[in-house]
């Protein structure tokens, strides 16, 4: 589903992620461990296309998306993954219900149904009764769980998580990273950087290491 | 899908003049003073231009035929000048009308003065719309002035070359301060709007991470740009109603003022507003989204 053969991206010289190869298959949550300037960052990056590759191929569904830098590729790429950010990115003018339609709306999906994907993803997420909210009227944890919701809506088989409980407390973490787990069963590859081990470590999953742009 | 988007689209360009009120007031308001000051300008040029057209109306040509001609000779002479491109029409003054002419313009009597008529026959001739300037008038009296028996042709050049320089100086001046408020209008509004759109920097960055395409952001603000010149253009459109009918009350027992064209005034309005809205949020957009 994601794959990374030989991939080296570099903002300045040594600065980057080098000759990285990993697979994660359908149905599996993989972790992208190491520490704050690993490059687990710059991996996602790459994978939404927010950064060129210098070298190497990456794929997502058996296509090779690293030979096109088109504006029309990059969206097209972006369309096909839920994306989840440890700042959650949620606009603050408008509601948890717009918040959550965005994805379809760039999608052209009618109103009708936006709106029957939309609270089945919230309800997935457990904020069916927070449509009318805004994101500022929600604690933290609240927040990530919409922008879960927002990942999810348009049912995508690849999810990039960057750092997605990195503000969040342990408990609320925790929460987190079991929603994400649920959504693997439903066939999704979930790649998710995080830079605490601790969070990770009971779940016995598959993780790759990095240590300054290098896979250990 | 492509019809869900135009709509979705169109209601945020809407949207947009509610999540950033108050730039979108000061963009429209602004428009509307700029539209407004257009409009006057447009409605004091054709009422100059008709102020102009009713002045040339007086411009003529005064032929005086040689004094040994006949009456006979001279209305051939008379009716061959008719036929001169450029000449409108003719009156004939004969040495009787040449004679009261004298006593309008002098309150005596020629006759009573040096004891006979001495005064030649002659015409003056009015001259089509399109020969009403300097040049063209020179050229005619010029080719009057070769007809045999034609003593003499003349025309009032110095106040027509004064009239004419005011006219093209005032138009000129007109043109310019129109060019000024466009202008300025532009970079005004396109400035406000460039504030509006800077502010929701954030917002673009989400919705490009969200995979939405280059047209897909930007619409919404040329939308609302469009909408905020239309109704600028509203604003104008109220202010020059209520402009009309107080100069009216003012000026009209002194002026007969030519009424304007409503149709074209309200058409050039609400084009002109969207349009200066559209390039004025287009210059924005692409000049934020560059970054």
């Amino acid at each position: 589903m994601i794959r990374f053969d030989n991939v080296t991206a570099t903002y300045k010289k040594n600065i980057g992620i080098f000759n990285i190869s990993f697979e994660v298959n359908p149905g599996e949550l993989v972790f992208i461990m190491g520490p704050t300037g690993a490059g687990k960052s710059t991996i996602l990056k790459t994978i939404y296309k927010d950064i060129h590759i210098d070298s190497g191929k990456i794929f997502l569904n058996n296509k090779e998306i690293s030979n096109s830098s088109s504006n029309l590729s990059i969206s097209n790429t972006r369309n096909q993954i839920g994306m989840i950010f440890q700042d959650f990115k949620l606009l603050n003018n408008r509601s948890v219900y717009d918040n959550v339609a965005l994805p379809l709306r760039i999608l052209g999906v009618s109103n009708k149904n936006i709106k029957h994907m939309v609270r089945e993803s919230l309800n997935k997420v457990n904020m069916s009764n927070y449509e009318l909210s805004y994101p500022l009227e929600l604690s933290g944890g609240e927040q990530q769980r919409i922008a879960i919701a927002r990942a999810l809506v348009n049912n995508p088989k690849i999810i990039l998580a960057d750092e997605p409980t990195g503000n969040l407390d342990p408990n609320i973490s925790d929460e987190i990273l079991d929603l994400l787990e649920v959504f693997t069963d439903n066939g999704s590859a979930v790649l998710m950087s995080t830079h605490n081990f601790p969070l990770i470590k009971p779940r016995n999953k598959k993780f790759i290491e990095l240590s300054k742009g290098r896979m250990v | 899908m492509f019809i869900n988007k135009v709509i979705y689209l169109i209601q945020e360009g809407f949207k947009t003049i509610y999540r950033s009120l108050i730039p979108s007031i000061i963009s429209a308001i602004t428009i509307g003073i700029s539209l407004l000051v257009l409009s006057v300008s447009y409605y004091l040029y054709i009422n100059l231009e008709s102020f102009t057209s009713d002045f040339k109306n007086e411009y003529k040509i005064e032929v005086f035929f040689d004094d040994d001609l006949s009456q006979e000779a001279s209305l051939n002479i008379f009716n061959a000048i008719l036929f001169i491109d450029g000449i409108e029409d003719g009156v004939f003054i004969d040495k009787d009308a040449a004679a009261n002419i004298f006593k309008d313009e002098f309150n005596e009597e020629v006759t009573k003065i040096i004891g006979q008529n001495p005064l030649p026959m002659g015409g003056i001739f009015g001259i089509s719309s399109d020969y009403r300037s300097y040049d063209s008038m020179s050229k005619i009296t010029k080719e009057i002035k070769y007809i045999a028996g034609v003593e003499d042709a003349i025309f009032p050049q110095e106040s027509i070359v004064k009239f004419d320089r005011s006219i093209r100086n005032l138009l000129s001046f007109s043109f310019l301060i129109g060019l000024f408020i466009i202008v300025v209008s532009y970079f005004f509004v396109s400035n406000t709007i460039l504030l509006v759109v800077h502010s929701k920097k954030d917002e673009i960055k989400v919705l490009k991470l969200l995979g939405a395409n280059d047209l897909f952001i930007k619409a919404p603000y040329i939308i609302n740009g469009i909408l905020v010149g239309l109704f600028g253009s509203i604003i104008s459109l109220i202010m020059l109603f209520l402009v009309d009918n107080i100069s009216l009350y003012i000026i009209l027992p002194y002026y007969e003022f030519n009424s304007a064209n409503y149709n074209f005034i309200v058409t050039f309005n609400l084009f002109f507003g969207s349009f200066l809205g559209l390039i004025s949020s287009t210059r924005s957009i692409n000049k934020i989204y560059k970054k």
